[in-house]
């Protein structure tokens, strides 16, 4: 069995335990059975309505099948493209690489219209295509996109650790490598980028051009309309309605396309600049959207040491995770300490206890301190949601540090708490270890 | 007086007779009998469902309306499971066909749960699932029978309906995405990272 394979059934086990334990404080439905016998009935009393429909509906799923068949296999048909222009053209296959020279811009055309223009010394991947659409990589450089809009039309083009979802629209996009900046000028249609600071999506809509400095966790959109649109859309879940109003596309048809990465070219629009903290989504939005490692770059430009002066004890406890989540043991301590200074007799603050022991046995091997905070939080909450696990910990816990008599203690304890919970083969050994 | 009927006596095969028969206390039998072990089954695959009580009443319907399809009586425990990831099954289909038709309009960014804040078992067991939705359906119920569940190789190849050789191809392939996705996790992370904090794993 290999060593993967042992983590999955280590993991596996106590997912499975956590769930029977869900499953066992589920309440009973009383009415389960009512309804089950109600639905039987019903069943048995329209036996042959039932054979009817199945025989009606074998026909006709028959007669669907044979035209959904025909259907499917020309409409599953992936897209096809053509690398480069003229009688230089070559049928392209997703995985391609394509790198630009130095002053030559190089055409790919897609069958269903879509055409990118990828601009002098430039790297980009198609790295898939479907009937729908595909997923350009562009690793370097920069891109005009013209994506006709089909049903069920989805493109996405990568940049770097941006994400661009597009359904019909024409745009420009570059994104340095070096610098970590990416810019986008959205010509006419409208899509969403989500990413690094912009969280899980930004709507842009024509005129729009938007520039992220990810070294500076900073983003800028530049708007041509500041009356209808002055502040940037909330990046998470930023939902755009189709019917919105769009600007009229600006000219560029006229003119080649801007050098990378120069954007945009037509008259240069008004400036709309984020205040200057914070900017994109809180670090709270993010720290409930699971983007750990991103609400705690946050929550740092926010200012820390504000946080745990003034934040609520749910405030600090999501930092706490937060940090504790993405690695960042001296921030999570500082957070939990925070948390147990200022609301002592809050729930919360136990289940810091609770943590400060997690981290104390995992992250710092100090099994000593961790069995302390296990027994802290078995003191403030023996009957806690966590009791049991911090039983099994603190058991642990005292078992690493050499300590017997007290590991002892601790075993019995659990057998006596919690039995056949998932430390039960550990305290039996501990407790019968004389 | 009240007067409350006798509970049903007798084993699998003699319940499955009765049940066909249309004796109510044997459907109540079948009920008592494995409502929790369907409903293990159905968490297994599924993990924390809003419908899961409408499924759990769906597998029973249904094995209530092809009881006479049951070839071995004696053998009620394993087609119930069957029919019961038949029905996870389905409704995980369902809902990616209706979640891929709610992705066409692009600008419908799907909500993101907030997390409560909970043990890291918890946390665990989210992620584990959420990395799970995005599996193929096939690969992801072999990994919750096998590794969650805890069934042998040879009980999630009868549970599917498959041969011993595809479970282990989807297996393998469900393991490898799921372990690639999960190192990136933070909830997952440790878990993987070889950690005995839950000591020796046993043969299963």
């Amino acid at each position: 069995m290999g060593s993967s394979e042992e983590a999955l059934i280590r993991l596996g086990r106590r997912i499975g335990a956590e769930q029977d334990e869900i499953l066992r404080r589920r309440a009973p439905d009383p009415e389960a059975r009512a309804r089950l016998f109600t639905a039987d009935a019903a069943r048995r009393a329209h036996p042959s309505r039932q054979t009817r429909k199945r025989f009606v509906g074998a026909a006709l799923g028959v007669a669907a099948a044979a035209c959904l068949l025909l259907c499917f296999v020309v409409a599953q048909r992936p897209l096809t493209f053509h690398v480069g222009a003229g009688e230089g053209a070559y049928a392209g296959r997703a995985g391609a690489f394509i790198a630009t020279p130095t002053g030559r811009m190089v055409p790919v055309v897609f069958s269903d219209g879509t055409r990118l223009r990828i601009q002098p010394d430039s790297s980009v991947r198609i790295a898939s295509v479907d009937r729908a659409g595909g997923r350009v990589v562009l690793e370097n450089g920069a891109l005009e996109a013209t994506v006709v809009h089909h049903e069920g039309t989805r493109w996405l083009v990568d940049s770097g650790p941006f994400e661009i979802l597009v359904t019909g629209t024409r745009f420009h996009v570059a994104w340095d490598l070096a610098a970590e900046r990416l810019t986008l000028h959205l010509v006419e249609g409208s899509v969403v980028v989500a990413g690094p600071i912009l969280g899980e999506g930004i709507a842009l809509r024509s005129g729009d051009t938007l520039e992220v400095n990810r070294k500076e966790g900073r983003f800028v959109i530049h708007r041509d309309n500041p009356e209808t649109r002055e502040a940037p859309d909330v990046p998470q879940n930023a939902a755009e309605p189709p019917s919105l109003p769009e600007d009229p596309p600006e000219k560029t048809t006229d003119a080649p396309p801007p050098p990378a990465p120069h954007v945009p070219r037509a008259a240069p629009p008004r400036k709309t600049t984020l205040p200057p903290a914070p900017p994109g989504p809180s670090w709270r939005d993010l720290a409930a959207s699971g983007k750990y490692k991103d609400a705690l770059e946050a929550a740092d430009r926010e200012g820390l040491g504000a946080i745990y002066e003034a934040g609520s004890a749910a405030d600090l406890r999501d930092l706490g995770d937060a940090a504790r989540l993405t690695g960042d043991t001296a921030r999570a301590v500082e957070a939990f300490s925070a948390l147990r200074r200022r609301f002592p007799a809050d729930e919360q603050a136990a289940e810091a206890a609770f943590l400060l022991g997690i981290i104390a046995f995992d992250k710092q091997g100090a099994h000593a301190e961790a069995a302390r905070w296990f027994a802290t939080y078995l003191r403030e909450r023996p009957r806690g949601r966590l009791a049991r696990e911090a039983a099994g910990r603190l058991l642990e816990a005292r078992l690493r540090s050499g300590d017997k008599p007290l590991a002892r203690e601790a075993a019995r304890a659990y057998l006596r708490d919690f039995p056949g919970g998932p430390h039960t083969e550990v305290a039996r050994a501990a407790a019968e270890d004389e | 007086m009240v007067v409350r009927a006798l509970p049903f006596v007798g084993d699998d095969a003699v319940l499955v007779t009765a049940v066909r028969a249309g004796n109510r206390a044997a459907i109540a039998a079948l009920y008592d009998r494995y409502e929790a072990h369907v409903m293990r089954t159905l968490v297994r695959v599924l993990g924390a469902d809003r419908e899961l009580a409408d499924i759990h009443h769906d597998v029973f319907v249904r094995a209530l309306g092809s009881i006479d399809e049951l070839r071995d009586p004696g053998a009620l425990r394993a087609w119930l499971t069957s029919i019961a990831i038949f029905t996870a099954r389905t409704c995980i289909l369902r809902r990616s066909r209706r979640f891929w038709l709610r992705l066409l309009p692009w600008y419908e960014v799907p909500e993101v749960e907030a997390p409560l804040p909970n043990s890291e078992v918890t946390e665990a067991l989210r992620a584990t699932y959420t990395i799970l939705d995005g599996l193929p359906v096939d690969e992801r119920i072999a990994f919750a029978l096998r590794f969650v569940g805890g069934m042998e190789l040879t009980e999630v190849a009868e549970a599917c309906g498959v041969s011993l050789a595809t479970i282990k191809r989807r297996l393998s392939r469900a393991e490898a995405h799921f372990t690639e996705q999960a190192r990136e996790h933070p909830a997952l992370s440790d878990w993987l990272e070889g950690s005995a904090r839950w000591g020796a794993p046993k043969k299963r």
